[in-house]
């Protein structure tokens, strides 16, 4: 059985490969073809008009609406997939700025394995680049990061939960990252107040502005719920560094240090400096934008890789729906068929007007898809990022290069769909073919 | 017998449509069970999960540690077999890509794990190793490892360049015990890093005697650290397990959706087939009706074609099922690898995918079939076309 299945996966796994090669090479020779006939069909005028195939779509509403509805599911699955993996990306993006530098431990992919002492901090602070801050000292904010497993507001049993990142951080951490706003007030230096990022708030026990959630033995006071313009931080609880270091048993050391460039430029010398300085040598710099980008690089990819190969697995299954379809209306309209090619009509017109009618089926059921899709704008998602670890909230992401592929897959599938069943009707005798087959 | 002969034969009628039709079924049956292939791996590990084994951990979260201190503590309460302990190590072999579990583990761990099996010279050549280290069978199938082979880790934890010799290769008999991870000496390991971080432990793992109340036994073990610096969480396999899966759910929760719209896909073709099918036949079966076949007739005509051509669509799935997705997991190893494990086909969700497209190939067929068996004879005969 199992050799059975060891044999069966080399033929499956050639047959497949070659199969998609075959595919490929026929879609876009028989598409160079009925393009290059469509461009002799305009110049010399004799193409049949659009309202036949939009009005012989619309005589068919329910094998029209089965198969548009479809194809419009998986222009929808491709759409929020996309849209899914660009909020990802958007809302790490944006958590980042290239005029910041972040310095974490040589080797560490995360802040929260990341470790910076006290003395280290000195010799990152006094590194040439870094732009002085509102009290004229250098602006360099030590940071500390931790996760947290938070229980889930919703929680059946305590399992329920997620890591959730908790940031402690200082003045100079508010200067650099500075709330779009604040609903509440920022935690009073000192105390065991917090704020929370407006991606957490309702989400787990106790994280709501008001209320306290407990951790590291504390009950922390939720004094303020931040808005970081859908940023990272939006998933993130922010409290005092000092007393932070103490709940965690953390003190001395930090996990990373953000500093503010003098300009964007000035990094590669900030760079230089750390890693040369053998005092430094146990550190690294990275623009801040690269470093978010990273925390969320493997994780998109895989969300891209999977729903796309979904996308294309049921995009099989609507293209057979798709030509079941039209091959059931070149069967049903032998007789429109000759009357056409009586007419005068070629057998290219023929064939270029079932393959439109196919076409206009997969870009309507697209923009039907993408409408759907659209609906996720307003909706947020938050998982876990098996690459940072911890909770990350963003929104689905539409952008005009989404819309743009929606439409083109919605268009491809039709294609794919419509091609076989045009070329039968093209090549329909004439005198068979008005006689009704 | 001549009527089921009937409707087999009425639903090969079009062979072309009931080809194509086939097919998408089939492929629908493949991507159903490539997702719920997909979802039950993820709880693979929490199904075959231990009841007599515990996980301590930091209160606060996994990445906290625990004084190596506390085991004795631990091992003093009442309904405590034996504890072994891991740390995480979390180091990078070549590429951030390859990801694989390493745990820094105490030699006595494997003893707590019946499933997992070594063979017995080379777990003595393990243990006689300073920086030796056993690896899952599906780890060294991966990277192509063989016994004495050295492999380099990139600690992002804890910094440098580790090197290891390969001296064991484990199997193991259930998913709880994973065939993907690397272990090393905890010794080890503990010597190797910078002071401040030693003589920690990252998990305890507890073996209760049997017979006791286990969640008497977490309580106690929870009990007896509470308000020290590092309060401990005790819970049972299986709850440890979930938690991890929790943290992934908006994931699992999404793909389980993806898995029914494939379903809703695979309705609509075969509806559609259907419908364009009885609406060609509507003069026959109204010619059916006249010579006295029964309404009922015409309706389990139009069902038993819907469910005949379901059946061979979903037997086609089946038959390209297994060799398609090994297919897959082996060209996209690389992408899915860490998330994929062997990917076996579960005979559950199987059965469960043979069920769900054959009532769905009947559901499709309910409306045509209605509307078959509605319909007035002499209108239906008196139709052109």
């Amino acid at each position: 059985m199992a050799k059975l299945i060891q044999i069966g996966t080399y033929v499956v796994g050639s047959l497949i490969v070659f199969g998609l090669i075959a595919m490929v090479l026929g879609l876009v020779g028989s598409a160079l073809a009925i393009g290059a006939m469509s461009v002799t069909l305009l110049v010399r005028r004799d193409w049949v008009p659009l309202v036949y195939n939009v009005r012989s779509l619309g005589v068919r509403k329910w094998t029209s609406a089965l198969t548009a509805a479809g194809l419009a599911l998986v222009v929808f699955v491709f759409a929020v997939v996309l849209m899914l993996t660009s909020g990802i990306q958007h809302t790490l993006r944006t958590t980042g700025s290239d005029e910041n530098a972040k310095v974490i431990r040589k080797g560490s992919q995360t802040e929260v394995q990341s470790g910076v002492t006290p003395d280290l901090l000195r010799l990152v602070s006094a590194s040439p680049g870094i732009a002085p801050g509102k009290d004229g000292q250098p602006l360099a904010s030590p940071e500390l990061v931790v996760l947290i497993f938070a229980e889930k507001s919703n929680a059946k049993d305590d399992t329920e939960g997620s890591n959730v990142n908790v940031r402690g951080v200082g003045a100079r951490a508010l200067e650099l990252h500075p709330p779009a706003h604040l609903e509440g007030r920022m935690f009073q230096p000192g105390t065991s107040e917090i704020v929370i990022g407006k991606g957490l708030v309702g989400r787990f026990k106790g994280m709501r502005l008001g209320e306290s959630a407990r951790f590291a033995r504390r009950d922390w006071q939720v004094v303020g719920v931040m808005d970081q313009a859908g940023s990272g931080y939006d998933s993130e609880v922010w409290g005092d560094i000092e007393q932070f270091e103490d709940a965690f048993a953390r003190r001395p050391t930090f996990s990373s240090v953000t500093v503010k460039l003098t300009s964007r430029s000035a990094f590669d010398e900030l760079k230089k400096h750390i890693e040369g300085d053998p005092m430094m040598n146990s550190l690294e710099a990275r623009r801040e934008s690269e470093y978010w980008a990273a925390q969320s690089e493997n994780f998109s990819l895989f969300v891209n890789f999977l729903g796309i190969f979904v996308a294309v697995i049921f995009a099989f299954g609507a293209v057979l729906g798709a030509m079941i379809t039209m091959y059931a209306q070149v069967a049903a309209r032998t007789r429109e068929i000759g009357t056409l090619r009586a007419l005068g009509f070629r057998r290219r017109a023929v064939l270029v007007s079932f393959v439109i009618e196919s076409v206009l089926l997969g870009l309507g059921s697209g923009g039907i898809g993408i409408a759907a899709a659209s609906v996720f704008q307003f909706f947020s998602f938050s998982t876990m990022n098996f690459q940072s670890f911890s909770e990350v909230t963003f929104r689905f992401h539409l952008t005009p290069g989404i819309v743009v592929a929606s439409f083109l897959f919605a268009a491809l599938m039709g294609y794919a769909g419509g091609l076989l069943p045009a070329m039968r009707a093209a090549r329909m005798p004439i005198v068979q073919a008005t006689r009704g087959g | 017998m001549s009527f089921l002969l009937l409707i087999v034969k009425s639903a090969f009628r079009n062979r072309l449509r009931t080809t194509l039709t086939a097919v998408g079924v089939a492929i629908a049956i493949v991507a159903f069970l490539f997702l719920r292939t997909f979802i039950s791996a993820w709880y693979a590990g929490v199904e075959s999960s231990s009841s007599d084994r515990m996980v301590v951990r930091n209160k606060i979260s996994i990445i906290f540690p625990l004084p190596i201190a506390y085991l004795d503590k631990i091992k003093q309460v009442p309904g405590v077999e034996e504890v072994t302990y891991q740390n995480w190590f979390g180091g990078i072999y070549i590429d951030e890509k390859n990801f694989f579990a390493q745990f820094a583990s105490d030699d006595g761990l494997f003893k707590l794990y019946p499933e997992a099996t070594t063979p017995p010279e080379q777990m003595q050549a393990y243990m006689n190793d300073r920086t030796g280290a056993l690896v899952g069978q599906h780890l060294a199938e991966k990277y192509g490892w063989k016994i004495g082979d050295t492999v380099t880790l990139k600690g992002a934890i804890y910094p440098g360049d580790w090197k290891f010799t390969i001296r064991g290769i484990y199997t193991s008999t259930s998913k709880t015990f994973d065939v993907s991870t690397m272990f090393f000496h905890w010794k080890y390991f503990n010597e190797a890093i910078p002071e401040r971080l030693q003589n920690q432990i990252g998990i305890a793992i507890v073996k209760i005697k049997s017979g006791v109340d286990s969640a008497q036994v977490a309580s106690a073990i929870d009990k007896t650290f509470v308000n020290s610096l590092a309060e401990t969480r005790t819970e049972s396999e299986k709850q440890f397990q979930l938690e991890f899966i929790s943290m992934a759910s908006a994931v699992i929760d999404a793909i389980q959706v993806v898995s029914f719209v494939v379903l809703i896909i695979l309705m609509l073709i075969l509806g559609n087939t259907l419908a364009m099918a009885t609406r060609e036949r509507t003069t026959e079966y109204a010619v059916m009706r006249a010579i006295g076949f029964r309404p009922a007739h015409v309706v389990w005509l139009v069902l038993g074609e819907g469910f005949v051509i379901a059946a061979v669509g979903v037997a086609l799935g089946l038959a390209m099922a297994a060799p398609v997705l090994k297919t897959f997991a082996q060209i996209f190893e690389k992408q899915l690898g860490a998330f994929l494990g062997s990917f076996d086909l579960d005979p559950k969700v199987i059965a469960l995918a043979v069920a769900v497209a054959l009532g769905l190939g009947m559901l499709a067929s309910v409306i045509p079939a209605w509307r078959s068996g509605r319909l007035k004879i002499v209108d239906a005969l008196r139709r052109i076309e």
